[in-house]
Parts: C-alpha cells; sequence; structure tokens
C-alpha cells in the first residue's frame, strides 16, 4: 500500500444557525485517497458530500466552517493551514472543477486569459509561455484549433465546451488530485459522457488522483476505482466499485442504485425513494437513514452504527444485507 | 466597424429622444396663460401693441411652425436671441454653463471617488467596521436634504470657522485655490447623496460578484486575493457605471438648488429669470442643453459598459 495522497480524518463542517448554535452538516467523515486513484463521492442532496469537498479545498462559505478534523495533503494538515498556504496549493496541487460550467468562468475575460493567470499565479514563467501551456491544456481536453481559440470569451462556447475549458484550467499546472463536483449535472447527457470519458483518459494519462461527487451511481461507476456512499453527514458504505454494483450491503447504497432507471430492464415506474433526508439541525439520534430504512430494526433510530471494516469495505449498519 | 454600428445605432435613437424632449419642451412653455409680450411691454400696453410684439417675434404663428423653425436653428447651433433682454441666448448659456459645470463636476468626481471606494472597501469586508459605518452613513447621506446640508455648512465653515466664503463664486482664472474655495461647499452639498448612493450600488453589486460561481473557480485555481478582487470589481462595475451617467444627470438638476443657496450666478440663475420672464428660448435652451447632458451621459455609461461587458459587443 502506498501512502494516502489525501487522508481526511474525522471531518466535521457546521453553521452557525442562529446565536451560539452550530449544526453539523458533515458528521465526522474519514476517508483517504492513494496517488493516481479515483474515488467517487455519493450521495442525495444535503448528503454532505459537496460541502465536505468544499472544505477541504477550504472554500467554505455562507457561515460554513471546518469544526473538527483533520484534512492530510500529503502530510501537511489543509484545515490547518493558512490561507496563504491554501491560495498556493489550490491549482497546483489540488484543483477542482464545479457543477455549473456556464456560471464558472469569468463572463469579461477571455478563457485564454483565465488560464494564463492560473498558470503565472503558480509557475514562474512568462505568459507568453503560459499560453502555450494554456493551449497544451486546452488541447489536452479536446478543444480543437485551441491557439485561435484563447482570445475567445466564454459567452463563445457551449456548456460541455466550458466544462472542458474549466477542465483545462484546473489541469493546466498539473495538479496531482481533481476534485469534480458533479460535473455532469448541468450538461445534456450525450454531453455528460464525454465529460466522464474525459476525465478518465486525463486520471490515465497524468496520473491524476480522482474526487468525484455525483448523485449519481451508476455514472460514478463507469470511472472509479472505488465509490463511498454518504448519507446524513456520515459514511455509510465505502468499496470497491464491483462490490458496491453486484453487492452492496447498506440498504440505502441498495436503494440508491435501483434509482438509476435501467436501460435492460422493462419499462416501468420510475423507483425512488421514500421519505426525505433528514434536516440540518434535526439529525435523529441514530443511524440518519433509519426513518426511510425497509431494514430498520429498533435500535437503529436509537444509535448509530459504528463503522466496520471487513475485506476492504467499511460499513456503518445494524442490518446490512 | 460592430463598434460604429452601434454607437452611430445609439447617437440616431438619442436624437430621435432629443426631438420628441423638444416638442414636449415647446408644447409646455407656451401652454402658460401669459404671452411674453404682456412682461415685457407691461400691463399698460394696448392690445395692438401686444398684437405687434408678437407678430415681430412670430409668437403670432402656429405652434408647429414655430418649432420647425426652432428646430432648424438648433440644428445651424443657434439659440436664437431672446425677446425679452434682446441678448443671444447661445452666449448667455456659454456664460453660465461653466459656473454649473464646475460644481457638478467637481460634485461628481467625489460621489464617484469617495461612493466607490467606500462599497468596495465594505463589500470586501461584510460585517466589519467599514461596513457597518457605511450601512449608518448611506441612510444618512440619503436623508439630508441638499439645501438644508448647505445651509449647515455655511453656517459652520463661512459663519463659525471663516474657512470658507459663504457664496458667491469666482472663476478658475482666478486661480485654483480661490476656485476651489466658493465650489468646495456647493459640490460636497450636492455630493453627499450620490456618494451615499454610488456607495450601496457598489458594495451590493460587489458582493454579489464575490458569491458569484466564476469567483469561486478563481479561488479553487489559486488566483491570489488581488487578482480575484481586481476581477471582480470589473464584472461588478456595469450597474454602477449606469446609476453614475444617471446620477451625474440628476445633478444638474439638484444644482439649481445649490446655486440659489450658495448665490452662484449658473444656469439656475438664467432659469429662473426665464422662467419668471416668459423667456421662451432662453428656457428652452437651458433645458433642451439639460436633456441633451442626460442623454450624452447615458450614451457614455453604455460604451463604458461594452468595453466592460464582452457579451454585449457580441449582443449589439
Amino acid at each position: 500500500m502506498t501512502a494516502p495522497l489525501i487522508d481526511i480524518q474525522d471531518l466535521r463542517v457546521g453553521f452557525r444557525a442562529g446565536g451560539r448554535r452550530m449544526v453539523e452538516a458533515v458528521r465526522g467523515i474519514s476517508l483517504a485517497v492513494r496517488p493516481g486513484e479515483a474515488v467517487g463521492i455519493v450521495g442525495e442532496s444535503g448528503s454532505g458530500k459537496s460541502l465536505g469537498m468544499l472544505a477541504v479545498m477550504r472554500l467554505l462559505a455562507g457561515g460554513a466552517r471546518i469544526t473538527g478534523g483533520r484534512i492530510l495533503f500529503d502530510g501537511e494538515d489543509l484545515a490547518a493551514a493558512p490561507e496563504r498556504r491554501m491560495a498556493a496549493l489550490r491549482g497546483r496541487d489540488i484543483a477542482m472543477v464545479f457543477q455549473d460550467p456556464q456560471s464558472s468562468l469569468n463572463p469579461a475575460l477571455s478563457i485564454g486569459r483565465q488560464i494564463v493567470d492560473v498558470v503565472v499565479a503558480h509557475q514562474a514563467v512568462s505568459r507568453g509561455r503560459a499560453a502555450e501551456i494554456a493551449v497544451d491544456a486546452l488541447e489536452r481536453v479536446g478543444i480543437r484549433d485551441a491557439s485561435a481559440r484563447l482570445g475567445a470569451y466564454p459567452h463563445e462556447f457551449s456548456g460541455g465546451m466550458r466544462q472542458r475549458v474549466l477542465i483545462a484550467m484546473a489541469i493546466a499546472c498539473r495538479p496531482r488530485l481533481l476534485i469534480a463536483d458533479e460535473p455532469t449535472t448541468a450538461l445534456d447527457v450525450t454531453v455528460q459522457a464525454q465529460i466522464v470519458d474525459l476525465i478518465a483518459e486525463l486520471r490515465r494519462d497524468l496520473g491524476l488522483a480522482v474526487l468525484f461527487i455525483s448523485h449519481n451511481l451508476q455514472l460514478v461507476a463507469e470511472i472509479v476505482d472505488r465509490v463511498v456512499v454518504l448519507y446524513g453527514g456520515k459514511l455509510v458504505e465505502d468499496a470497491d466499485v464491483f462490490a458496491i454494483e453486484d453487492s452492496p450491503r447498506h440498504p440505502y447504497t441498495r436503494l440508491l442504485k435501483a434509482c438509476v432507471p435501467s436501460l435492460t430492464a422493462p419499462p416501468g415506474p420510475l423507483f425512488a425513494i421514500d421519505g426525505a433526508p433528514p434536516r440540518l439541525g434535526a439529525m435523529p439520534p441514530g443511524c440518519p437513514f433509519a426513518p426511510r430504512c425497509p431494514r430498520a430494526l429498533p435500535r437503529c433510530a436509537a444509535e448509530m452504527p459504528p463503522l466496520t471494516v471487513e475485506d476492504g469495505r467499511r460499513l456503518a449498519c445494524w442490518n446490512p444485507q | 466597424m460592430v463598434l460604429v454600428r452601434a454607437v452611430a445605432g445609439r447617437v440616431l435613437a438619442s436624437l430621435g429622444t432629443l426631438l420628441i424632449v423638444g416638442l414636449a419642451l415647446f408644447v409646455l412653455t407656451r401652454s402658460g396663460p401669459s404671452s411674453p409680450a404682456r412682461i415685457v411691454l407691461g400691463v399698460d400696453a394696448t392690445v395692438e401693441q401686444i398684437r405687434d410684439f408678437e407678430r415681430v417675434n412670430g409668437l403670432d404663428r402656429s405652434l408647429l411652425a414655430q418649432y420647425g423653425d426652432w428646430l432648424a436653428q438648433v440644428a445651424r447651433g443657434e439659440f436664437g436671441r431672446s425677446f425679452v433682454t434682446g441678448r443671444d441666448v447661445a452666449a448667455e448659456i456659454v456664460n453660465a454653463l461653466p459656473v454649473t459645470l464646475s460644481i457638478v463636476l467637481t460634485a461628481f468626481a467625489i460621489a464617484v471617488v469617495f461612493g466607490g471606494a467606500l462599497g468596495t472597501a465594505a463589500a470586501l469586508r461584510p460585517g466589519g467596521v467599514v461596513d457597518r459605518l457605511s450601512r449608518f452613513g448611506t441612510v444618512i447621506g440619503l436623508s439630508i436634504p441638499a439645501f438644508w446640508l448647505s445651509i449647515l455648512m455655511i453656517r459652520v465653515f463661512a459663519v463659525d470657522l471663516r474657512w470658507l466664503p459663504p457664496g458667491g463664486y469666482a472663476p478658475l482664472s482666478a486661480g485654483l485655490v480661490t476656485h476651489l474655495q466658493f465650489v468646495a461647499m456647493p459640490a460636497l452639498s450636492l455630493a453627499v447623496y450620490y456618494v451615499a448612493v454610488l456607495a450601496r450600488m457598489t458594495q451590493a453589486s460587489l458582493q454579489e460578484t464575490l458569491r458569484s460561481d466564476h469567483v469561486r473557480t478563481a479561488r479553487a485555481m489559486g488566483l491570489p486575493r488581488r487578482k480575484v478582487v481586481v476581477y471582480a470589481l470589473v464584472n461588478a462595475l456595469p450597474p454602477v457605471v449606469n446609476l453614475a451617467a444617471l446620477s451625474f444627470g440628476y445633478m444638474f438638476g439638484w444644482a439649481l438648488i445649490i446655486e440659489q443657496v450658495f448665490n452662484v450666478p449658473g444656469l439656475s440663475r438664467a432659469l429662473l429669470n426665464a422662467i419668471s420672464q416668459r423667456d421662451f428660448l432662453l428656457l428652452q435652451g437651458i433645458v433642451f442643453l439639460f436633456t441633451a447632458v442626460f442623454i450624452l451621459a447615458n450614451l457614455s455609461a453604455d460604451l463604458v459598459n461594452r468595453l466592460l461587458d464582452p457579451r454585449q459587443r457580441t449582443a449589439a
């Protein structure tokens, strides 16, 4: 086993909710990623997946902050790093692409300028040399005739192309970790597949470690080695992608898998999990999924199951399948 | 080429606006009950004398014909000769305009510089000292009537402290310091409201930009904070530019009152005289000028925003 590139230990993220009361949205998540490994983070809205990754980037906004735990990147604790140090790491060692490519590029600046800015922020090169690096990155993400398009503005690109530009910006400085926060959610289905393929290809060619956040288990399964399932700010299952696909053990993982419509099954009503995720600040004392769980036992509602490790699978459930 | 066409289009549209405003102005000035002949010739004038006066000055012709004549004059750059004072209207305006312009431009500079700086500083630290001070200060700035502030300033700076003259005017040719001594109080009292308005707009717009996805991207890519802020300012500027242009136009209106308080021989004196004497041509000339200033200010705002936002460039 190689040492992990990033080792998130018992990460907690909270909001200030009126006065001094803190509400926790990420409630102690531990997760390690090895160099070059691709891990999918799956869960519904409000499961804490995006918030947790924003915490890793130290880009939390709107009153959210890290309330506990460590984020070891190459042995350095990012949770305690000063902002100046984070600015140096972001874009150079860890990069992140976001959900909505329509609004994630600055509309007033050409894409060339935006990528060049990132390059000169991290490397001691001239803007001319940085432009060559930008062209390189753009070609790598499949934008043809890149040197002619450096002067183009974001609104001259389609959504899928903008996401490619953002990915080019993210990989321009050859980071070791790419965090992709639902990078395909805002795109057409055909374009989604292209972007997923692109990320898989970049990972292979550049040796990138990838944290791919999604609510779509099937989409993630195509490119990752391992899937982590979050619910209610807790990690409920973490296993090899084939194990998750073939034999999910947490009831939530099973139901999540059933939610993705299949092309081969006969058409019928779409499956949905009954009920809604627990509200922040009103978390049940036991397993957060217990109120919606078809296999819930009396003890599930009262006591949070511990995270057990068995055959490389982590699981938090009193009554697994 | 695209730029030239877009500008030409805007200028044409502006000319149309000027024509319509001109017509409204023309009809309104002439719809008052008393004829200028009455005022020039006095209460004792006979009906014949008044008729003669109106014929000589073309006032007996149809409104439309008078409007046509006036437009033709304006197109040649002439505003006619006042039939009340006999003086050339254009010359009269050229005399008074620099006074008003000096006050308004100074006030505008104060408003843009201080409003922009205050709004930016407040937006960069929400909940900080500047933010709280500015929230409090802008409410006061927005609520104080400018004429009252003028009187207060005269009381403090002219009467009690004797730092500045209580009123009057000295042109720039009398020396910059002397000029500024006279302009300072009128410009400042005119500016206070607009400092508050522009500070509010700058703060709101910049705060919204700083919350936007592309600023988060810039931070996620490790751009230095200074650069992130500068770019955000560029993104946040268009609504501020539009409001500044509107403010510039409104300032001309408010300057009339301020000039009265400080007894400044600017456009307000000329305008008030024109109104009380039914000096139609002078009145038309001044209001026409105000309209042109308003339109020009907004046109410049559009052009500046085209430079700031590439989407407007291609959308033209």
